[in-house]
């Protein structure tokens, strides 16, 4: 690059992303309305969102070198808004993810293909990694993406229409999120793609995704000094168990109303992020140990992890 | 760019690109009242803008140093929103045109021009897709336009879009649905220019 300045390396390094993510990009017509996009996870795995694919059959998929397919559904889930596509008789280029967890800051595009005339972007910021936003009655019936502990990407990247299932890109072209719900209130969401790729794994094994689950409530409750002696380690706040479901896993494995909740198999658990996060990591039937301090004692119990009710 | 390699836009890669255009770039008023932006193009007292800007066939032309001269429309082409004005001091370079054939979705756009009129300011984001458009209901076809993720806002119709490099890649020229902004490829303005260069200047209303 001869006489180039910063604005100008960054300039070609974003349209260099929209293009190699966009050979891994999809145009997904499976809805009434204008087609979406999709990426390709494997040379014939298409991942999508799963509010764009309206109809379960004559699903067809444009790839970026201009061939026509059409593909079945293999699975979806409503709590992460993924699909999984798979072609008929196409390939595709899979695309490269991006190693590591987005950072709040980082430069991403966001690319669709509603439409056969090519790649499609939009510039934006990582803004913010947290849980999912409540969707009021926008979706009426579906479970809202809140209560599922999902966690997603917010971005300030604008969604234009069709971009739903396309990919948030970094600008070394490698894939950061999904875009999937679209605009929520002036906010666009963008699912981490590793957890995209867990998903899209457990809807190509077993059609849908099955959720650990506790059988707890519990708040927020600081740790006095003593506790954290006992523990023998810094931590201002644990989570006090104020319902424990009969028959569930928490209630199995000896906990009651009243233990404090402080770490999940050797991670601190210090708030209900941490505690939703450490349950997503784990797989119905696993067994995990469960740190609690009990009448100001450190005990463990271990547990199976049951599945989350619909 | 290498990947992986730390890169970090400093502020004065920004102001360098606007320092360098902002001569060329002009505020376009009827008796006082602002009407948009455009910019000097193609050769020295040439003004590329929007034609919804030039309506009236004198205009004042402000330019960022505060300079003011007094414009004739030569040409305007309502079917793809622009027009040419002409000053008589012609002492200012024109800006540079990009290769319409080059452009790359993802690539910066960066727009300049007057929104509500705040004198000179600046937009960046990318190019979203070269898309097709009819801003005439009765013209028989469409024309290409560039699309961007900036927001565009009354004032900057009639600026130039910029690459990263500053030069020009079209005419900012209309916002559809307020979150997507248009511009007129500005090569798609030579079919205004060929008869002015001949001396007949052509006039579609």
């Amino acid at each position: 690059m001869e006489n180039g300045n910063v604005l100008e390396a960054l300039s070609d390094a974003l349209a260099e992303a929209a293009d190699t993510a966009g050979r891994s990009t999809v145009l997904v017509d499976a809805r009434r309305r204008m087609p979406a996009s999709g990426v390709l996870i494997d040379p014939q795995t298409v991942l999508t969102a799963d509010h764009v694919v309206e109809r379960e059959d004559d699903l067809r998929i444009l790839l970026p070198g201009g061939e026509g397919d059409t593909a079945v559904l293999v699975g979806r889930d409503p709590g992460t808004d993924l699909a999984v596509l798979r072609l008929e008789n196409a390939t595709g280029v899979p695309a490269t993810p991006q190693d590591g967890a987005p950072r709040v800051g980082e430069i991403v595009l966001a690319l669709g293909r509603p439409s056969d005339s090519g790649i499609q972007a939009s510039l934006g910021v990582v803004s913010a990694i947290g849980g999912g936003i409540r969707r009021g009655r926008r979706h009426p019936g579906k479970k809202p993406a809140h209560s599922t502990g999902e966690q997603f990407i917010r971005t300030d990247a604008i969604p234009y229409p069709g971009f739903s299932g396309g990919p948030l890109v970094h600008a070394s072209g490698r894939i950061v999120g999904l875009n999937t719900s679209g605009l929520v209130r002036g906010i666009s969401l963008a699912i981490p793609y590793g957890r995209a790729l867990q998903v899209a794994a457990a809807l190509s094994e077993h059609g849908s995704v099955r959720r650990g689950y506790l059988g707890i409530r519990s708040q927020l409750a600081p740790l006095s000094e003593g506790f954290q002696a006992a523990l023998d380690r810094e931590q201002p706040t644990g989570l006090l168990v104020i319902w424990v479901e009969d028959g569930a896993a928490a209630a199995k494995g000896g906990l009651i109303v009243g233990d404090i909740l402080v770490g999940f198999d050797g991670e601190q658990v210090s708030d209900h992020e941490e505690l939703q996060r450490s349950i997503l990591g784990t797989e119905v039937g696993q067994t995990i140990d469960l740190e609690v301090l009990r009448g100001g004692e450190p005990v463990t119990m271990s547990m199976v992890v049951g599945e989350r009710p619909d | 760019m290498q990947s992986g390699k730390a890169m970090f836009v400093q502020p004065s890669d920004l102001s360098e690109l606007l320092a360098g255009v902002l001569p060329a770039v002009v505020a376009i008023l009827d008796r006082g009242k602002g009407l948009g932006a455009g910019f000097v193009w193609k050769q020295e007292g040439l003004i590329l803008t929007n034609s919804h800007v030039a309506r009236r066939k004198k205009l004042e032309i402000s330019f960022s140093n505060g300079r003011s001269e007094e414009a004739i429309v030569l040409a305007r082409d309502a079917d793809i929103d622009l027009a040419v004005l002409k000053i008589s001091p012609a002492d200012v370079p024109p800006l540079q045109t990009a290769d319409f054939s080059q452009l790359r979705p993802g690539q910066l756009a960066i727009a300049v021009g007057h929104p509500f009129g705040q004198r000179n300011h600046l937009t960046i984001g990318v190019l979203s897709a070269i898309g097709q458009a009819r801003i005439n209901e009765k013209s028989d076809n469409g024309f290409p336009v560039i699309r961007t993720d900036l927001v565009l806002l009354p004032g900057n119709s009639g600026g130039p879009l910029l690459d990263a490099r500053g030069r020009v890649l079209g005419v900012n020229t209309m916002v559809v649905g307020g979150d997507q902004g248009f511009a007129v490829p500005a090569y798609l303005a030579d079919r205004l220019l060929e008869p002015v260069v001949d001396g007949h200047a052509r006039r579609r209303v």
